[in-house]
């Protein structure tokens, strides 16, 4: 019973949107103690206020233990929130784990178009974020994660849909090319960019 | 489909007026005694085995170990299997051989030279065996299907078809595989069937003791133990210096408070999105002039298109012969 997708769910790329994490993985978070200990009946609201308290983001610890942080991705993909929500997730800037945690289901869910338009803005943000690669810990950014879910086959281990290539999208008209922060600032000043980075969790 | 024609009446052949005695399983062998005890010239045996009646492959109670090793000799009786005869004659063969083994297993010589000769001896029959197994009816689908004639299990019957070839070859191994006490064979697999045989040549040359493939199974797999034991404790070794365990206590031990060195941040933020930049303007760059290219080409006409490619081609030959220049 607390391994089904929500009744109410669409399909997702086709398929059940928990199919979107591998079956052996996905198997042992149901079995990990985080997930039946903490996800049980966890509504989208539960799962925001664990998301802020993540310690932080990546695939499994040493004794491969997977982490809380693919456990709340796998309980999102399991409740499906309405895209209102999700981007509201996106938008807040107080909670730098919610917004990875947000902006990972993103790409994992959402079609190609409003994948660059709703991510790249956050190209901006460049708080720091624990991370897990590889049985090693360390501090990377939101922005790297961003450009990873945006470049990348694979992030944490977990394969990414299929991303339209962006200069389709712009041919087809759909989008305009990319315009860097570094770009369109220049006239700005730079204490304006940093201010809306600022806030730590 | 059954036979709808008549059984005719049997037709006079090579083989008939000879005695046959069918093998089936759990038959007892009735001549089998009477053969043991017969003497170690050749040319005895081969009188015996033509006129011998005894029945192949016996699971005979009295000599378990003659018929177990007579598994790991399958071979010659699976070959033969078409004719009986020569599937006997194989069969007696295979027992007169392992009983010269045993005795001189029994009499644990110290005289090399007797088992040198006797080694040559075996060695002759090996071939012997291997020029008439090949004379024989030999199919190895037969061997490997032939399910009456031995009681062995199928590994058994793979290991020597699949190790024929290597009899007619190499008759050295001959020794090996008849020196030691008769045990139940243990199936070796392709990859250390040489392993073994180089074991027991070592073993030989100081003739204390003769090593069964149990000791060489038993001595194999407690190296292979070791081994494995001082690798993992590597493994475990580098895994721990390189990579430190990750527990909640450690994930926070790592400070990710922003707004700790703003420049810094800044800065740094400032290179990854100018990599970032690059990298894209970079693609950008390499599609328009693939465009580009591709247009030109498409212009012009088969002969401009052939012309530059051969220029192309020479430029090419030109640069690698310099730099093979360079580099003498």
């Amino acid at each position: 019973m607390a391994n089904r997708t929500v009744s109410t769910a669409e399909a997702i790329h086709g398929t059940n949107p928990q199919f979107l994490i591998d079956k052996i993985f996905r198997e042992r978070i149901y079995n990990s103690r985080y997930w039946k200990e903490h996800c049980f009946g966890l509504t989208v609201t539960g799962v925001m206020e664990k998301a802020v308290d993540l310690p932080a983001i990546g695939r499994e610890t040493s004794s491969q233990r997977p982490m809380e942080f693919v456990c709340l991705l796998l309980k999102l993909l399991q409740l499906q929130p309405d895209r209102p929500m999700l981007d509201a997730l996106i938008d807040q800037e107080d909670f730098k784990y919610l917004r990875a945690l947000a902006i990972f289901y993103f790409r994992l869910t959402q079609p190609s178009l409003d994948i660059y338009m709703k991510l790249e803005p956050l190209y901006r943000d460049y708080r720091k974020l624990r991370t897990v690669e590889q049985g090693s810990v360390l501090i990377t950014h939101v922005d790297e994660l961003v450009n990873a879910l945006l470049t990348e086959n694979s992030v944490f281990l977990i394969t990414l849909p299929h991303l339209t290539r962006r200069m389709l999208l712009e041919d087809a008209g759909e989008i305009a090319p990319r315009l860097s922060p570094l770009d369109e600032d220049e006239d700005e000043d730079e204490d304006e960019d940093t201010s809306s980075n600022g806030s730590s969790n | 489909m059954k036979k709808t024609t008549e059984k005719q009446p049997a037709r006079p052949v090579a083989t008939s007026g000879v005695k046959v005695q069918r093998y089936f399983p759990g038959k007892a062998p009735d001549a089998l005694e009477h053969d043991l005890s017969a003497s170690e010239s050749e040319s005895d045996d081969r009188a015996k085995r033509m006129s011998a009646s005894g029945s192949a492959a016996a699971s005979a109670p009295q000599s378990v170990s003659i018929a177990s090793t007579k598994q790991k000799r399958s071979e010659d009786g699976s070959i033969a299997s078409e004719s009986d005869e020569g599937f006997d004659s194989e069969v007696e063969r295979v027992l007169q051989a392992r009983l010269r083994a045993r005795r001189r297993a029994n009499e644990a010589s110290s005289d090399s030279s007797d088992d040198g000769e006797d080694g040559n001896e075996q060695r002759i029959t090996a071939t012997q065996r291997a020029t008439l197994s090949k004379q024989t009816h030999r199919e190895p689908a037969l061997s490997t299907s032939n399910k009456g004639s031995v009681a062995s299990d199928s590994e058994s019957v793979t290991t020597v078809s699949s190790s024929e070839g290597s009899y007619s070859d190499s008759s050295d191994s001959e020794s090996e595989h008849e020196a030691p006490l008769m045990l139940k064979p243990i199936f070796v697999p392709r990859s250390q069937r040489q392993a073994q045989t180089d074991m027991l040549k070592d073993s030989d040359n100081d003739q204390s003791s003769i090593l069964t493939p149990e000791d060489v199974a038993v001595e194999r797999e407690r190296l292979a133990r070791r081994e494995e034991s001082v690798r993992m404790a590597a493994a475990e070794a580098a895994r721990a210096r390189e990579a430190p365990e990750i527990n909640a206590s450690n994930i926070l031990d790592l400070d990710d408070t922003d707004d700790v060195d703003i420049a810094a941040e800044f800065d740094a933020w400032q290179q990854r999105e100018l990599l970032r930049v690059k990298r894209e303007k970079d693609a950008r760059e390499a599609i328009e002039l693939e465009e580009a290219e591709r247009e030109r080409r498409n212009n012009m006409s088969e002969g401009e298109k052939y012309a530059e490619d051969m220029e192309k081609v020479r430029n090419q030959r030109r640069k690698r012969a310099q730099e093979l220049e360079s580099l003498q």
